[in-house]
Order: structure tokens, then sequence, then C-alpha cells
């Protein structure tokens, strides 16, 4: 069931932010790193409702893979990687 | 409307021959645009993320993406790229050009010798997966490319996944390691904004026009159509690393 909910999630994300980067691109291009910003943390929302569908599973291995993640992504941006 | 044409054969092309578009996306944008290549990667990889999420809308909808190795296999990915993004940035332009064209000129060759998995040995290797993962993620990030074909064969080989799972979570997983590297380019604006848009609205038509097209062309054929590509622009990128 989940599968159905993350395609209609992804399907709507994706025609907004196909709207907003032709309207970027035409009327307001420095906006453009924030579209891009969106894209970019797209993927980690879907990681998220996996997350909390396989919690609800009690699946440790996915619980590990997340934290795993959002760990890395953590020390990277924080501890130096950013700059 | 040069970049947005170039970039809509970029992903025909890849889709067709079951790459996505980053692969012929970083030449075409270092030989034809004149795009310094440690922005073009960043660039690929932000438009990889455009194609690998519309591509998992299909996947999603038909259910064939396995979630729990796509979460677990992605959090190696993740570490590689996070790796990649670190060392790409620190190989000079011509030693990565010359590294992007061997690991066509490798991709080719795993094409023409690729085995199917044998019924006998049923054995699954996920640690050896992982590590694949990794060093997959890593090369998505200094490249620029999706290197689906590496988690599609790591899948395939080492957990005796079915091909067509193993694609349908290779395009989950292209999606959350470019969105680590993509983050970190972002941040560092290693992109030009205007050819953006053309770039990545361009790149997804392709590739949408690229899975209706693929499903009229005999395998063997596209088969001979990958290793011709691959090769040539495997060719021109080392030929280019000066």
């Amino acid at each position: 069931m989940i599968e159905k909910r993350l395609s209609k999630y992804l399907v709507l994300n994706l025609i907004v932010i196909g709207v907003l980067l032709v309207v970027c691109h035409f009327f307001s291009i420095e906006k453009m790193p924030s579209i891009l910003y969106y894209l970019a943390i797209l993927p980690f929302t879907v990681v998220v409702q996996i997350f909390y569908y396989q919690v609800k599973e009690k699946n440790r291995i996915a619980i590990f893979s997340l934290m795993t993640m959002i760990g890395l992504l953590i020390s990277f941006f924080i501890g130096g990687g950013h700059g | 409307m040069l970049l947005f044409l170039g970039s809509y054969f970029a992903g025909m092309l890849g889709t067709v021959i079951g790459l996505g578009g980053g692969v012929i996306l970083v030449p075409l944008l270092t030989h034809v645009f004149a795009v310094d290549i440690h922005q073009a990667v960043a660039m690929s990889l932000i438009s990889i993320l455009m194609t690998s999420i519309a591509g998992s809308v299909q996947f999603l909808k038909q259910e064939i993406v396995d979630l729990d190795n796509a979460m677990f296999l992605a959090s190696a990915t993740v570490i590689g790229a996070i790796l990649g993004v670190q060392i790409g940035q620190s190989i000079p332009a011509a030693f990565l050009s010359m590294l992007f064209g061997l690991v066509l000129l490798l991709m080719a060759f795993l094409m023409i010798y690729k085995k199917k998995s044998t019924a006998v040995d049923q054995k699954k290797y996920p640690r050896a997966a992982y590590v694949v993962m990794i060093f997959s993620g890593a090369l998505s990030a200094i490249l620029g490319i999706g290197a689906g074909a590496f988690k599609v064969l790591a899948m395939d080989q080492l957990l005796r996944m079915p091909l067509k799972k193993s694609t349908a979570t290779s395009n989950l997983m292209i999606g959350m390691t470019a969105s680590s590297s993509a983050l970190y380019f972002i941040a560092q604006r290693k992109f030009q904004s205007e050819m953006m848009m053309p770039l990545m609205i361009g790149v997804l038509a392709g590739a949408l026009t690229g899975s209706r097209l693929v499903k009229h062309l005999p395998e063997k054929y596209l088969r001979v159509l990958f290793v011709i590509v691959v090769t040539f622009i495997g060719l021109q990128m080392i030929g280019k690393a000066k």
C-alpha cells in the first residue's frame, strides 16, 4: 500500500518542481538553488516515509539503515564537508 | 533551446540503453557546452534526481521495488557518495575525464561478457553487496552518473534478486544517492543556474520518451547500441583527457 501512496506523493512533487523550475528560469533565476534544494531533499522525505512504515513493521535493518544515513549526513554537513 | 534538445536526446538515449542520462550528459556538457567537468558532474547529478524520481513513480506503481533492500543498501551508497564527493573535487579535470572514459569502457566490457545468474549457486552475500554499493555510491558522486549498472549487477549476482526487481530498486537508490551528493553541490553552487531548467526538463522529457521507445526495440539491438554508444563516449573522454 505504501508504494501507491509514495508514487502519488512523488508525482505531485515532480509537477510542483517542474512548474517552479520554469517560473524560476524566466522570472527569478536567483531562486534556482532553493528549488534544487527542494528536489534534493525529496528522496529523503521518501526515506522517512518508508522508515515510518517499517518501524510499524518493527524492521530493525531499516532502522539501522536510516540512522546510518541521517548520522552520516549530519556529520558531513556540520563537520566540515559542507565548507 | 540547443541545451534542451541535447539533454532531451541524452535522456532518451540514456533510457533506451538502460543507463539513465548521466553517462551522456557529462560528455555533452563538457564537449558541446564547454562546461568545466567538475560543474558538469554536479549538474548531471542534480538532473539524475529528476529522472530517478520519475522512474521510481512507475516502479512503485507496479510494486516491484524491494523497499527493505533499498533502505539497507542505500545507507551504503550514501556512505560512498559522501566519500566520492570529497574525492571527486580533489581530482584534476584531466584525470577525472580519463576515469570517466575507463569506467564507460568497463561498462561496455561487462555488457559484452554479462553472465546470467546461475540457478545452482543461490547463496546470498549481503556484506559483499554492501561493499559494492559503497563503491557504486562513490563512483556516482565522482563521475556524476547513476552507476545503476554496478548496483543492478551486485543485486543480481550477490543478492540473487530478479532483474526487474533489482532494476527498480536500483532506480530508487540512485535518487537517494544522488540527493546526498547533490545537496553538497547545491550548497557549493557548483552549477550554472541558467542552464538547469532546460537541462532538467529536457532530460526528463527525453527519459519519458525513451521509456516508451524501449518497449518497441528488441533487446539484442539495445545491447549492440549500448556497447557502441558507451565505447564511443568512453574513447572520446579518454582522448580529451589532456
